[in-house]
């Protein structure tokens, strides 16, 4: 079936696995628009092929060019109308096209290159020309340039929604907004140049349950729209134009995870205890209301964290209330009489909403974001709490304020919060009025004042993508930086421990439900430090029900205080791994 | 909104007489009547209520601020009034430090957007250090009503 393709040479690449399990699919290649195309040559039998996709990719163009003319306003948009005109006469044009087969042939390189070659020359020798006119033509190419390359490298993003067969994603970067809108029936897998363990669109694509790679660097510099991709989201690794060996290889490897994971399903209705009889809470976080079933499924006790941003972000226009009910109501009832934490906004930085487009900070990550967005935008606050206050008869609902980072920002969001109880006593509209209130520790300065933050607050969740992105001042999706990021630096734990104390002095309630709890090496450590709530990506929960099961609180004790001694972040990492094999050596 | 679209300047006490939370807020509430935003016959009403909500919970939030705050039929529109203390006043805030400034707010029963527009304002310059100080430095009443105005103009001072 792969005829046209064989004489490609397979390619492999190797980066960072975000999200498990296997994908065999074909390619599609998305907002590549401004891409520098790399010079890429064909075996001579394949110029007949690359010859017909810039036949296609023309005709496409056309066709495209011609529908979007003739949707234009006369009266208003003449203006529009000529510059398409202009274009199609480009298009039309046989000596540019010949031009074009002309390289592929006499260089042997790709449609895309070759496109990419000619139309760039042209545009330049336009540039050049003194004439401000003729000048100004050169954008009309590089326009066509794009046009033609989008043809070629598959659809734009808006067309990922309409997918009626299956791809592997392959992009530079993905906005969560581009992430959220995927179709998990058929996008198989995601690959990306950049982005990190803890970027979002890693968050996304596990919660999802799509395999994914990132970091790829110039993986999209390899492949080409259509071609057969295999996504390891176990091993990090992606193979492009697999050999028929390696493709079967993989469909063997893909049933027996699939198998594995099968295996460890069976534990789901096994409650998460530990050897000495510590019962431990493990919930499931979620990033939309259809999750709610996953987490369920793989045997979590309730929502830890409801992130709800995705009301923002994947959709066109503002949330209305309705909309926000409809949301919480569904996963609230869906859960019976389990907890749903249910997060107010953490929008800002790189999650952003439709009509507050926010200015653009030089420190969006330290700017404002979250809690003190919501904060300056009441309105905006005030819908979403009206509608979880609305849900919160419906089932056990908590609400959590992502990054708090004073007391103050506290008594606020809690003083907006009675406002809208009032209103709601006002409308007559029932209410839990004793819904619980929580805040997320997920900066340095929340723990290192979580003892007077414990005052006003029904419970900690610990956010540590956060916590260990401002405690070491590193950007996790920078990759030049991202090796300092680390879960297991002694600042990290440390006030991680502080919190833990903080909170049960307090006698308040106290879990984990960043990233930090789904990993199979940080589990002994964190109950070690007194953890017993945890939430964690919902596909990962067998497994760390599985290491719960085996371990005893007195292990972990041990393996926290001797971590706790430790002064060098790469000497706890291979100790907590070390221990975690001693005790669970099929995990790994 | 402004400050001055839900501030009455004419109520604003410079140096409040009480350094007692439930006396203040009697004086902010008096104040309001007297510079005629209130009616006569809601004013005991309306210190009931906003006594009987701090008690349930300070709206102290913290840096020497409280924001006290009811709804009431009686009035149309949010309308607030400024009160300034030198001494400090025990307002159970919780950061248990002293009240060095008070912005008492009444708002309709039947808007409850135009409170929040009200309450964004002030968390927005509230948050300016620079704002509480130049506040607190503040002598008479004018002084308080300049710079509130100022601030309408530029929010960032």
């Amino acid at each position: 079936m792969y005829s046209n393709w064989v004489n490609i040479a397979m390619e492999i690449k190797k980066g960072i696995a975000v999200s498990p399990g296997i994908s065999i699919a074909r390619s599609m290649i998305i907002d590549s628009e401004d891409y520098r195309i790399p010079r890429r040559e064909i075996k001579p039998s394949q110029r007949l092929v690359e010859t017909q996709r810039i036949r296609n990719a023309f005709n496409d163009a056309i066709e495209e060019l011609t529908r979007l003319g003739a949707q234009q306003d006369l009266a208003e948009s003449g203006k529009i109308r000529d510059i398409f005109a202009v274009h199609l006469r480009l298009l039309r044009d046989r000596s540019l096209r010949k031009k074009i087969t002309d390289l592929i042939h006499s260089e042997l390189v790709t449609a895309e290159y070759a496109v990419s070659k000619v139309l760039r020359e042209f545009a330049a020798h336009f540039s050049s020309v003194k004439d401000t006119y003729i000048s100004e033509r050169a954008d009309d190419i590089y326009d066509i340039e794009r046009r033609l390359l989008r043809q070629l490298l598959g659809k734009k993003r808006e067309e990922v929604k309409g997918l009626s067969e299956e791809v592997a994603v392959i992009a530079r970067e993905l906005s969560p907004t581009q992430t959220a809108g995927f179709n998990k029936q058929f996008v198989k897998g995601i690959a990306t140049d950049a982005g990190g363990r803890t970027s979002h669109t890693a968050i996304v694509a596990r919660s999802l349950g799509i395999p994914a790679v990132v970091a790829l660097e110039d993986l999209t510099e390899i492949v080409r729209g259509g071609d057969t991709v295999i996504i390891d989201g176990n091993r990090g690794i992606v193979i492009v134009n697999p050999d028929e060996e390696t493709t079967l290889q993989y469909e063997k490897y893909s049933s027996e995870f699939l198998e594995l994971e099968h295996k460890l399903d069976a534990i789901r209705a096994k409650p998460a205890v530990t050897r000495d009889g510590t019962r431990i809470a493990v919930f499931g976080n979620i990033e939309f209301p259809d999750e709610a079933e996953v987490v369920l499924q793989k045997g979590g006790e309730g929502i830890g964290l409801y992130r709800t941003e995705f009301l923002y972000l994947s959709s066109p226009t503002e949330p209305t209330e309705e909309q926000h009910y409809e949301a919480y109501a569904a996963t609230v009832r869906f859960l019976r009489n389990r907890p749903v934490v249910i997060r107010t906004f953490d929008l800002g930085a790189d999650k952003q909403t439709q009509s507050k487009r926010f200015a653009p900070e030089p420190n969006p990550f330290l700017g404002l974001r979250s809690i003190r967005f919501c904060l300056q935008n009441l309105m905006m606050f005030k819908t979403q709490l009206h509608a979880i206050l609305r849900a919160s008869l419906l089932g056990h609902v908590k609400i959590m304020f992502p990054l708090i980072t004073n007391h103050q920002e506290l008594m606020q969001a809690k003083m907006i919060l009675r406002d809208v109880m009032e209103d709601l006593d006002d409308e007559s509209i029932p209410y839990n009025r004793n819904i619980e209130v929580g805040i997320m520790i997920e900066t340095p300065s929340a723990a290192l004042t979580a003892s007077t933050l414990a005052r006003d607050t029904a419970f900690f969740s610990i956010g540590t993508n956060d916590l260990i992105q401002y405690t070491l001042a590193v950007d996790r999706g920078n990759e030049l930086v991202s090796t300092l990021y680390s879960a297991t630096d002694p600042a990290v734990i440390r006030l991680i421990r502080m919190v833990i104390q903080d909170a049960n002095k307090a006698q308040i309630d106290v879990s984990v439900c960043g990233e930090m709890a789904s990993e199979p090496d940080y589990i002994m450590m964190l109950l070690g430090l007194g953890i017993r709530t945890i939430s964690i990506t919902p596909p990962m929960i067998p497994e760390i029900k599985q290491i719960i099961r085996s371990v005893t609180i007195e292990d972990c004790n041990n393996v926290a205080r001797k971590v706790l001694s430790m002064n060098s972040e790469r000497h706890i990492s291979s100790f907590l791994r070390s221990a975690a094999r001693k005790i669970l050596p099929e995990a790994f | 909104m402004k400050f001055s679209d839900f501030v009455c300047f004419e109520a604003t006490i410079a140096e409040l007489q009480s350094s007692r939370r439930d006396d203040v807020i009697i004086e902010l509430v008096s104040s309001l009547e007297k510079a005629g935003q209130l009616k006569k016959t809601a004013k005991e009403e309306i210190i009931k209520a906003v006594i009987k909500r701090e008690n349930e919970a300070s709206t102290g939030m913290g840096k020497g601020i409280a924001l006290p705050h009811v709804k009431h039929p009686s009035v149309k529109d949010v309308i607030a009034a400024i009160g300034k203390s030198s001494i400090g006043i025990d307002f159970s805030a919780l950061d248990k430090q002293p009240v060095y400034l008070v912005i008492l707010l009444i708002s309709p029963v039947n808007n409850p957007d135009k409170h929040l527009q009200a309450m964004e304002n002030i968390f927005k310059v509230l948050q300016q250090e620079k704002f509480r100080k130049f506040l607190r430095q503040s002598r008479n009443a004018e002084d308080i009503e300049d710079l509130l105005r100022e601030i309408d103009e530029n929010p960032s001072l």
